[in-house]
């Protein structure tokens, strides 16, 4: 049972056999709704389990490497929204020509999204009133910074 | 097996390149519903395995280039200058189509552009499809919609 349903499969073989570079095949897939549900929806462990079950057919069709590539690239969205690291390409994926470029590029344009919280210093601000009229407001050496009125 | 040429761009920079061998079921089937799905194109030639549309843009139909950064290095090395405005593209002029990075996922070369509406009608190859007389937009989806025109000043 595929993650994709056959008219997807037929439609990633189609792009796949026009596509002219990795990289383009890579950004289409990376905007094709299958890819983006399954990287969204997905385990990775089956993800992994499909990927390599087309790449150790023994004869592989447009179909079995369009959806190779699509699961490769699936997997490579899923870990840059997780972890934001995708760490080694999956095992076999150099069978497939444009399987470690696309998987590095994709490596290269990921970018970790751990946060950390930085507590800044707040500035002092000293101000005062003059008649009720503008209002300075001074920084801690002294000077103005804003004027109203 | 896949064999490569010597290429070069006009300043003498090699061009990575491999020619293909084969033509699969699957593309030949394909290529069957390529007059259904694209009614309005005219497909000029069968299919060929050896070259792909930058092979046919940039390498006179002898090879393949896969390379994205290549292109670039080509359209900088032989002296490309981009036509901003579409209606001063002229026949002969190249485009070349983009995704949302920037890379250089599709190219052909400029057959006509008639006013009014001055929407260039291009010669490009679809894979190992066959070369294939086309409005701009009417395209494979993988291709995208943003595109650049370039002229040859060398």
């Amino acid at each position: 049972m595929s993650l994709f349903s056959d008219v997807d499969r037929e439609d990633l073989a189609k792009a796949a056999v026009v596509a002219n570079t990795p990289s383009s095949l890579s950004s289409w897939l990376q905007r094709h709704p299958a890819v983006r549900g399954i990287a969204a929806t997905a385990m990775e462990t089956d993800i992994l389990a499909e990927l390599a079950e087309q790449l150790q057919q023994q004869r592989h069709t447009e179909v079995s490497i369009a959806v190779s590539y699509a699961l490769l690239v699936a997997l490579g969205m899923q870990r840059r929204a997780g972890s934001g690291l995708l760490g080694e390409p999956p095992q076999g994926v150099e069978r497939l020509t444009w399987g470690p470029s696309i998987w590095d590029a994709m490596r290269a344009a990921a970018v970790p999204t751990s946060t950390g919280v930085i507590k800044a210093d707040v500035p002092r601000i000293a101000s005062y009133s003059d008649f009720g009229a503008a209002t300075p407001i001074f920084g801690p050496d002294g000077h103005p910074i804003v004027r109203r009125g | 097996m896949p064999t490569s040429i010597a290429l070069q761009t006009a300043l003498g920079t090699d061009i990575e390149n491999e020619q293909g061998t084969e033509i699969s079921a699957f593309e030949r089937n394909w290529s069957v519903r390529l007059a259904q799905d694209h009614p309005n194109a005219k497909f000029r030639t069968g299919l060929s395995p050896t070259y792909n549309c930058h092979g046919l843009t940039f390498a006179s139909r002898r090879t393949r280039i896969w390379d994205v950064s290549l292109i670039q290095l080509i359209l900088r090395e032989d002296l490309f200058e981009e036509i901003k405005e579409q209606h001063h593209v002229l026949p002969g002029d190249i485009v070349i189509y983009r995704d949302y990075n920037g890379d250089a996922t599709h190219s052909g070369i400029v057959a006509d552009n008639v006013g009014p509406l001055f929407i260039p009608r291009v010669v490009s190859k679809w894979g190992s499809g066959p070369e294939t007389f086309h409005a701009l937009h009417d395209v494979p989806p993988v291709y995208g919609a943003n595109h650049q025109f370039f002229r040859c000043r060398a």
